[in-house]
């Protein structure tokens, strides 16, 4: 079986400043893995470079989705084979219209699997569907893209958009901050009704909080650019517990 | 005296020549004025404030030809550009300053369009004309010129279309269009006017738009420039406007190579109300000059001002807005705002308002921007499988899109939104 993401040794620096130091880290279809870690240890910085963004510079390693080299693409050609991810900081776009921003996202993976365009009614009615998901409400689709939401409503639109586009690898950058739990238990009740044998996920949170609804597989520490220690669900429990310093005072005497 | 005011001069005498003893009619008065008005300033070069940006001198170093029949071989008589979303208006054309369409026949009661040459021509905006010199060289140049007149209490429920052809072959051509539109109490018209060259001339396409609304009157007038780069505008429009008026400009400069725009408006009876809107598309060499001015002449009087500029390539935008509020002119509330969108290193725009204030009791603000595009949005879109053309593209127009929806036409408004897409698709960022 191929692994759906494999990192391997991955080291990438924003203005000559390593951030990533090394990566190693396989997930496999049907599997969620959550990424643990402090403050400005480069989780975020790991997802950016994941869906390409261009501030990062990648300077060794590889990452494979699905076999194929994901380093080499564009960030949109890294969304139509299946790469999502649910932002920490969602942009909020004056003028575009969810609706619209949607449509285009939507018809640009349809047509890069070869697919016609949704009918305009088609569409709508797929969006109102996926849209209960996550309890967001339809008048949403005609505002601006994020514009004035509340951090809640923002998690929310990102879990809405990664429905409407059925990624493979859905990386979700601690979309649990800013949210009650009423809020908390929505987002994890999307991203479960979205898991499947086929697509993966990659939870990156520093609370375990989201833990107990979206139940991982695998959690791993990363610090310092590295990731320090994997292990089952009890690992984010005794995170928990025990708090970072634990882990910050052994790898330090490892390193 | 440079060459293209002397083919200014040549060609008001070479027209006048041709006059018949008609020179004594009131229009053809009002030219010898202006023309005397030109003269007095020239073609004004940098040294001027008002043109400080906008460098004439280009055009100024060339002889125009204007020429009202050096139709192109290739144009049919009558060109019949319809613009999508207008295709229910009342046409009319003009071309080389010379109404080739009026359809008289299809105006609603009350409304007439006519030569303003043959027609009423008190103008209580010439004062300002006179004193920019383009806009005097165009009156004095002016072929017919167009008038229309929309009586009290008449509702004008179709928009007039004017379309202005700058009609030669080849060479540099001189085109000059004078239009007046006089709204009488409680009188409602649209208005827009779209600027086409036909043939492969340099165009030089002057044109004024005089507008007086009357008590209660509603005036929107639109102009529309999508062409080429041989189109070179330099356009001039006033409206004085009465108790309880409203005039609104809209000026959507889509596609030409250089364009100065002057709008002002007038606040001469209480409680009348100003806009000004303008959107700018450039992108190569283009340049673009929006200058504007609001004058708060009385009390209880509103004006609100919004401009955007999409500059591409090395192209050049200059905003300048000034906005006097007289003495006397107590209440009155007056905001401006302009903002740039660089979408290129070598492109650049200045912007400058200027507020004179004399009255205290008033509220008053003006805010302008210049910014690139938001890299972070860019990326949010691609990360959604949007590639970087489109992305831009989505936000550049959400951008532009704030100002073209406040046109009052659905139709010109989807219209304008696609050419807009078009451009922007086709710059290749
Ligand atoms: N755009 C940036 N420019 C400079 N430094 C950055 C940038 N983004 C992240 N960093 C730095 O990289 C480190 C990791 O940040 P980040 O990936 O956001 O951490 P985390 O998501 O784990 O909190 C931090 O020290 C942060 O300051
Ligand atoms: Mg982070």
């Amino acid at each position: 079986m191929t692994s759906l993401l494999e990192i391997k040794d991955l080291h990438a620096s924003i203005d000559d400043r390593e951030i990533l130091k090394g990566i190693n880290l396989t997930v496999n279809p049907g599997e969620v893995h959550a990424i643990m870690g402090p403050n400005g240890s480069g989780k975020s910085t790991l997802a950016s470079v994941l869906a390409g963004k261009a501030d990062y510079t990648v300077t060794q390693g590889s990452v494979l989705l699905n076999g194929n080299d994901l380093l080499e693409l564009a960030p949109e050609d890294r969304s139509r084979e299946g790469m999502f991810l649910a932002f920490q900081y969602p942009v909020e776009i004056p003028g575009v219209s969810t609706a619209n921003f949607l449509k285009s996202a939507v018809n640009e993976h349809r047509k890069y699997r070869g697919e016609e365009p949704l009918e305009p009614a088609a569409f709508l009615a797929l969006m109102k569907q996926k849209m209960q998901l996550v309890e967001m409400d339809p008048s949403f689709l005609q505002r601006s893209l994020n514009e004035g939401f509340s951090g809640g409503e923002k998690k929310r639109n990102e879990i809405f958009q990664m429905a409407m586009l059925e990624p493979k690898l859905a990386v979700l950058d601690e979309t649990d901050s800013g949210l009650d739990i009423d809020a908390l238990r929505i987002v994890a009740g999307g991203v479960n009704a979205l898991r499947s044998p086929h697509n993966a996920t990659v939870v990156i949170t520093h609370y375990q909080r989201l833990l107990d609804y979206i139940v991982p597989d695998v959690v791993h520490v990363l610090w310092n650019g590295r990731i320090v220690r994997s292990g089952d669900k009890s690992l984010a429990l005794e995170l928990e517990k025990r708090g970072y310093d634990w882990i910050k005072n052994e790898s330090e005497v490892e390193a | 005296m440079s060459p293209l005011a002397t083919s200014i001069r040549q060609a008001y005498q070479d027209s006048v020549a041709q006059l018949n003893g008609a020179s004594t009619l009131p229009f053809h008065v009002s030219r010898a004025e202006a023309l005397e008005r030109f003269l007095d300033v020239g073609v004004p070069t940098v040294r001027h404030e008002e043109w400080k940006y906008t460098n004439v001198m280009p055009l100024a170093a060339a002889s125009w030809s204007h020429n009202a029949s050096s139709w192109s071989n290739t144009a049919p008589a009558t060109a019949g550009v319809v613009l999508d979303g207008l295709q229910d208006a009342i046409r009319i054309e003009v071309r080389n300053g010379v109404i080739t369409r009026n359809a008289e026949d299809t105006l609603p009661d009350g409304v007439t369009v006519a030569a303003l040459s043959t027609g009423n021509i008190q103008d209580a905006n010439v004062e300002q004309f006179h004193a920019h010199p383009f806009a005097a060289a165009t009156i004095a140049l002016a072929g017919e010129g167009i008038l229309i007149d929309v009586a009290d209490g008449a509702v004008c429920t179709k928009t007039i279309h004017i379309s202005v052809f700058c009609d030669a072959e080849e060479g540099d051509h001189l085109t000059t269009t004078r239009v007046l539109v006089r709204a009488g109490r409680h009188a409602k018209v649209d208005i827009v006017e779209s600027h086409h060259t036909l043939g492969n001339a340099r165009v030089l396409d002057l044109a004024v738009c005089s507008v007086l609304v009357g008590e209660g009157g509603h005036v929107t007038y639109v102009k529309i420039l999508d062409d080429t780069d041989r189109l070179h505008h330099l356009g001039h429009i006033v409206a004085s406007v009465d108790r309880t008026g409203t005039f609104a400009s809209h000026s959507m400069n889509i596609n030409a190579g250089f364009v100065r725009n002057d709008a002002q408006v007038r606040l001469i009876g209480e409680q009348s109300q100003g806009f000004l809107f303008g959107v700018s598309v450039l992108d190569g060499a283009q340049y673009v000059d929006n200058h504007t001015v609001v004058d708060h002449v009385v009390p209880h009087c509103h004006s609100e001002e919004l401009y955007k500029g999409v500059y591409n390539g090395s192209s050049t935008g200059v905003f300048n807005g000034k906005i006097f509020v007289r003495p006397q002119a107590q209440k009155t509330t007056a905001y401006q705002s302009s903002h740039s969108l660089l979408l290129s290193g070598k492109a650049q725009v200045n912007a400058k308002p200027q507020l004179e204030i004399w009255a205290d009791d008033v509220k008053c603000s003006h805010g302008a921007t210049t910014g690139q595009l938001n890299e972070d949005a860019v990326f949010y879109l691609q990360a959604r499988g949007l590639e970087r053309s489109k992305a831009v593209a989505m936000l550049t127009n959400a951008f532009a899109a704030e100002v073209i929806e406040k046109l009052p036409h659905a139709g010109l408004q989807q219209h304008l939104l696609l050419r807009l897409a078009d451009k922007l698709g086709a710059s290749g960022l």
